[in-house]
């Protein structure tokens, strides 16, 4: 299981709670039930994930390796950069989950007044974008 | 630490096999950019799923090589194939529209290429666009079309003559015409999917495909079907306006 936590995956894994609260004004917010497959490895996954409650199991080679905790985002840097993830991602049961599709992000970029947002979100992603080449996130 | 290695290499709608086909089709070359560098594209080995039912719609799947089906589960836990979804085909327009949840669930029945436009995307390209607009349209009638029909078939028609109305409607959407006159269904589906698509259980398919063959309508090679004599097919099937 991951140890090494803050140079994985996504730099953005635990996001300032009030940054949370302001994507999730912009973006979907929908309740799991049951569980299921939000995307398999080598794909690119369609829209980012804010898990707000419950987990989401990253699975490589039938390996649970890494679970996922609420304030923790999934898939951002994939979907801007039209990456595959590395890893099946699985969310379990009676779990929440903020969607942002791309055109949702572009409107953060373009329009967000929100000076934290800037900071934690629109600021890094825009670097992320710009320097994607030379990026590492898999877990190690 | 390893490097993730490589951006995936992006499908242009431009270049994309199922041109002509689709519901961008009819857009200038720099709309086209903009749906390309605004899409995700993915693809889905055998048996994975896109969506599935009961979950929140996220957007339009375009898809551009392969086939998908569409299936409902009952309350009984049992598999029906609504729909086979080819080439050129959207799927996730309805849910989009309605805002309901996924009526059926998207499953890749071989390799399959799919590209992935969000709701909002779509959205802003339906109300600039026209042309896209009508596609839609068009496609939601075909399907409607279609619903109408199995309708229709699930009530006045033996379970024969659904069967030979399926074959006819596979040889339309994935028929290739062979040198001899015969069509090669280029599709394969499995016994159990094939009787979910006429109603019935899969003995009943099995001893009316082994009919067909007699009868030298089909021909069979493991899951492959030949069309060998269409207009047999097209009496059995007890088509109107036929």
């Amino acid at each position: 299981m991951e140890t090494k936590k803050r140079q994985t995956l996504f730099p953005y894994d635990e996001v300032n709670p009030s940054v949370i609260q302001s994507l999730c004004n912009i973006g979907e917010i929908h309740h799991y039930d049951t569980s299921g497959q939000l995307f398999y490895e080598g794909q690119t996954p369609i829209v980012a994930f804010i898990l707000l409650k419950g987990h989401i199991q990253l699975i490589k080679n039938r390996r649970v390796k890494k679970v996922l905790q609420g304030g923790e985002i999934l898939g951002l840097w994939e979907l801007m950069n039209n990456a595959p993830s590395h890893y099946t991602a699985n969310i379990l049961d009676n779990s929440d989950v903020c969607f942002l599709d791309k055109s949702t992000i572009f409107e953060i970029i373009r329009e967000s007044g929100d000076p934290p947002l800037i900071d934690e979100f629109v600021r890094p992603v825009l670097q992320k974008i710009i320097f994607s080449g030379h990026q590492d996130h898999r877990v190690t | 630490m390893t490097r993730l290695r490589n951006q995936k290499s992006k499908l242009n709608c431009e270049n994309c096999p199922s041109q002509g086909a689709g519901v961008f089709c009819d857009l200038e070359s720099l709309e086209l950019q903009e749906v390309s560098q605004h899409k995700v594209t993915n693809t889905y080995k055998k048996g994975q799923t896109l969506f599935v039912q009961g979950n929140h719609p996220y957007g339009l799947y375009c898809v551009s090589s392969g086939n998908i089906k569409l299936s409902k589960v009952g309350a009984d836990g049992k598999e029906s194939i609504v729909r086979i979804v080819s080439p050129g085909d959207v799927i996730g327009h309805r849910s989009l529209f309605t805002d309901d949840f996924y009526g059926a669930t998207a499953t890749a029945l071989d390799e399959t290429k799919v590209c992935f436009l969000d709701k909002k995307f779509i959205m802003k390209v339906i109300k600039e666009k026209p042309s896209v607009s009508m596609h839609i349209i068009e496609k939601l009638s075909r399907d409607m079309g279609a619903a109408e029909n199995k309708i229709s078939s699930y009530h006045q028609k033996n379970v024969r003559e659904r069967l030979a109305e399926l074959f006819l409607v596979l040889k339309e959407s994935h028929g290739e015409k062979l040198e001899d006159g015969s069509y090669h269904i280029n599709l394969k589906l499995t016994r159990e999917e094939m009787a979910t698509m006429i109603g019935t259980a899969s003995e009943t398919l099995i001893r009316f495909i082994s009919e067909f063959k007699d009868a030298g309508l089909i021909a069979q090679e493991g899951k492959t079907i030949y069309i060998t004599n269409e207009e047999e097919l097209l009496d059995w099937a007890d088509l109107p306006n036929q």
